[in-house]
């Protein structure tokens, strides 16, 4: 993907507020919540609006720039870094939805942000006379803090009973939910991605959308919102909104290393650097680093090409996405274990910049559209044709 | 799409083209792959074929005939022939890489070598058995044995790599071209893996080599070749060596993905002890993806750095010993990856795939082999990239 020169100047913007956000990182793991300041300083750079459509002032960019704004923005600040490609990823899937359910977000808002839930803790859905019901708790609503609107996934139980539940997303505004503050995780803890609560909330049905609907090919929004952006599919290309944070994290934590090694020397006072051990350890990680981003930055030119020439995704590209955007999140995580035994004991601090990252690159890979165990499965059964075990595939 | 090859824009169809074309001898050239490997040369065949359809000009001067592409298109063509038969894909790129180098040395050189016969291809070797070469007036004399001449059956130029003394008593590193008049062939290429590319030997006598046919690396590397070339083309400004060290890892990665469709072919057929399809082992599935992932991490790795050397080029400027040694460590590390990649597989085989047919069992051996060549060497790039991320001296003297 070629990059323009807006793009460029967004990509030199993020990385000029690195040791910003590296210095606030500390004290938003602390907090459990990045700070106002990052989110609004996020908003008046327009990283959220990236991937919105053009009709409502976003700037429709491709999703290789959730790919080199996260390498940038999670040198800083993992958890920031994740809240600007939950919520920047949300308006790209809005764009995809019915036009009434865009006008109703945008509509007098266009800066409204979006963040998301799944029912973890067992949020259910009923249907009823013109939408949804919706009563129960939905979780890891990353960005909650700062949003207008919440997109949940619910599994909508079949019309006569029978089969499986349909997969959709239901988007609900602020006012019909309360906020729980069950976010304690020991890594991304700055997301505050905390769990939603909603008491019999109806939801009609402009506001919701079945997965089917998002599979790549023309969707309800690419009606109105031409781009080939708006014809592929979130749900197994568009993990990279998990994968691009674990890419920005894992560079950071290997920029650490470097600048630490660079001046230390070891107990027998020769120099750090010069240790080969110590040399092999920082070209695996910097490779399987530039791997994972080739790797993630390869499925985006792909994919858009497939867009753009009116094809739509088979469920082979679908999965193989998915699978490889899994896979580079596991190469960001080996990346930062083989770097982990340069820290030395000393560095067992809890302001430490390295392991902030090493928690935060774990946490990252648990985001299950990017587990490996699961997406390696899967993949591996849709290469031999079985069917596959995630209905978002 | 579905096996992972990347779409291009329409301004590289000839790209595309080229690649196409590569795709279609796979097929033929795996079915002839078992029986080179015993002769230890390609067939004639398999040759002619890659040089008919104008495979080896990719990185050939317009001039001449050639098409002046990037190494990406040299990179994805030695990929789809390396997935059907590993020593034919290393042959394509290793002659094809030739006609790159031969373009940065002088005019006459490639009139030489081109004027007469656009078709002509150029081998390689390395003095690994202790050929040297001496300073004379006009040029350099040339004895004993240079080794690793992959396709020297096919080939009537050789372009070995030469260490000319210096008078403070060191080396400089060169690329010598000398006809095949000049040499003897050693069939001495006995190798359990890669056997069919008959990398033999070449043994020179008292050969005197003209000062038009060197190429010292350092000045390429310089820029400093440019102007006696006469060839103003972007990938010409990439110097060897570094960029064009794909022509190794592009087959290594075909290797890994033949691998890939052999065990992906057994697998969806094959029933287990029990009678369970092996395709619903949840590990079998485990060790597909994970494979399949590794070589297009591989492949999409090589592309971007591809595309990044093409950019230099583009913009003209020379490349740093940040650019070089970091394409090294990159290509050798997309290597690791193959390897990776085809270990991953190994136990799928079973021990009925034991047999000197197995497609897989030779893409195995093939890519141990290929990762053997030095600039595959993980242990030895890694080592001089971090040195240079560290901020050390690198002592590697070509970084």
């Amino acid at each position: 993907m070629e990059i323009d020169v807006e793009q460029q100047r967004m990509i030199d913007g993020a990385r000029a507020m690195v040791p910003a956000l590296l210095a606030r990182a500390r004290k938003a793991e602390e907090d459990r919540a990045v700070s106002q300041q990052t989110v609004d300083e996020f908003t008046d750079m327009g990283f959220f609006r990236i991937h919105q459509p053009e009709r409502y002032g976003g700037m429709g960019w491709d999703i290789s720039m959730m790919v080199r704004l996260g390498a940038e923005l999670g040198q800083g600040c993992g958890s920031s870094c994740w809240i600007f490609s939950n919520l920047a990823v949300q308006n790209w899937i809005l764009g995809m939805n019915n036009p009434e359910a865009q006008e109703d977000v945008w509509g007098e808002n266009p800066t409204a942000l979006i963040a998301s839930s799944f029912p973890a803790k067992g949020g259910r859905v009923e249907r009823t006379d013109g939408g949804l019901i919706a009563n129960g708790l939905w979780s890891f609503a990353s960005g909650v803090d700062f949003s207008d609107w919440n997109n949940m996934q619910v599994f909508v139980p079949p019309e006569d009973g029978d089969g499986p539940p349909e997969h959709r997303f239901a988007l609900v505004p602020r006012s019909d939910y309360t906020i729980d503050d069950d976010w304690y995780s020991p890594g991304l803890a700055g997301t505050g991605s905390r769990t939603i609560c909603l008491d019999d909330v109806f939801i009609p049905h402009h506001r919701t959308i079945s997965s089917k609907k998002l599979m790549g090919g023309p969707s309800p929004g690419s009606e109105i919102n031409p781009s080939a952006l708006y014809r592929l599919p979130p749900l197994t290309l568009g993990t990279k909104v998990f994968a691009a944070p674990a890419l920005g994290i894992a560079k950071g934590g290997l920029a650490m290393i470097e600048d630490d090694l660079s001046g230390r020397n070891t107990v027998g006072n020769s120099p750090m650097a010069e240790l080969p051990t110590a040399q092999v350890r920082i070209s695996e990680a910097g490779a399987e680093i530039e791997a994972a981003e080739a790797l993630l930055l390869k499925d985006c030119t792909d994919a858009m090409a497939i867009a753009e020439a009116g094809d739509v995704p088979e469920i082979t590209d679908r999965s193989r996405w998915r699978r490889n955007n899994a896979f580079a999140v596991q190469l960001c995580v080996r990346a930062l274990e083989r770097l982990n035994p340069l820290v030395g004991a000393r560095g067992l601090t809890p302001e430490n910049d390295f392991l902030r990252m090493f928690r935060d690159v774990h946490a990252a890979s648990l985001q299950i559209t990017v587990a490996w165990d699961i997406q390696a499965v899967n993949a591996g059964r849709i290469r031999f044709g079985l069917p596959s075990l995630d209905p978002r595939v | 799409m579905a096996d992972g090859t990347t779409a291009l824009a329409d301004k590289m169809s000839k790209h595309e083209e080229l690649v196409a074309v590569a795709r279609s001898l796979t097929d033929t050239f795996r079915a002839r792959a078992a029986e080179a490997e015993t002769n230890r040369r390609l067939h004639r065949e398999t040759h002619e074929a890659m040089l008919e359809a104008g495979l080896y000009r990719v990185q050939m001067p317009k001039r001449y005939g050639g098409f002046e592409m990037s190494h990406r298109t040299m990179l994805d063509i030695s990929i789809e022939i390396g997935r059907g038969c590993g020593s034919s894909g290393w042959l394509f790129s290793n002659i094809a890489a030739q006609n790159g180098i031969v373009a940065m040395a002088s005019r006459q050189l490639q009139d030489e070598v081109w004027a007469k016969d656009g078709s002509t291809c150029t081998a390689s070797s390395f003095p690994a058995k202790g050929g040297k070469v001496e300073r004379v007036d006009g040029g350099l004399v040339a004895n004993g044995v240079w080794s690793f001449a992959s396709g020297v059956d096919w080939s009537d130029w050789n372009n070995m790599q030469v260490f000319v003394p210096n008078e403070n008593g060191g080396f400089s590193h060169h690329m010598a071209l000398v006809p095949k008049s000049d040499y003897r062939v050693i069939d001495d290429w006995y190798s359990p893996g890669m056997a069919a590319t008959g990398s033999r030997s070449i043994e020179l006598k008292n050969v005197f080599i003209p000062e038009h046919r060197l190429l010292n690396t350092a000045d390429a590397r310089a820029g400093k070749t440019v102007e006696a070339s006469e060839n103003f083309g972007p990938i010409f400004r990439v110097p060897p060596m570094c960029g064009a060290n794909k022509i190794f890892s592009g087959p290594v990665i075909g290797m890994a993905r033949g691998a890939l469709d052999a065990i992906e072919r057994d697998l969806s057929t094959r029933n287990n002890v029990a009678g369970a399809p092996m395709a619903t082992l949840t590990t079998a599935q485990m060790r597909v993806a994970e494979a399949g992932a590794l070589i297009e991490a591989a492949w999409a790795l090589m592309q971007r750095d591809c595309d990044v050397a093409l950019e230099i080029g583009e913009l003209g400027r020379l490349t740093t010993v940040e650019d070089r040694a970091f394409w090294r460590r990159n290509n050798a590390y997309a290597g690791v990856m193959s390897v990776k990649a085809v270990e991953t597989l190994h136990p799928l085989l079973g021990a009925r795939g034991l047999t000197p047919q197995s497609d897989f069992m030779r893409a195995y051996r093939d890519i141990h082999a290929a990762t053997m060549q030095i600039n595959m060497a993980w242990d030895r790039h890694a080592i001089t990239a971090a040195e240079l991320q560290l901020g050390l001296m690198p002592t590697d003297p070509r970084a």
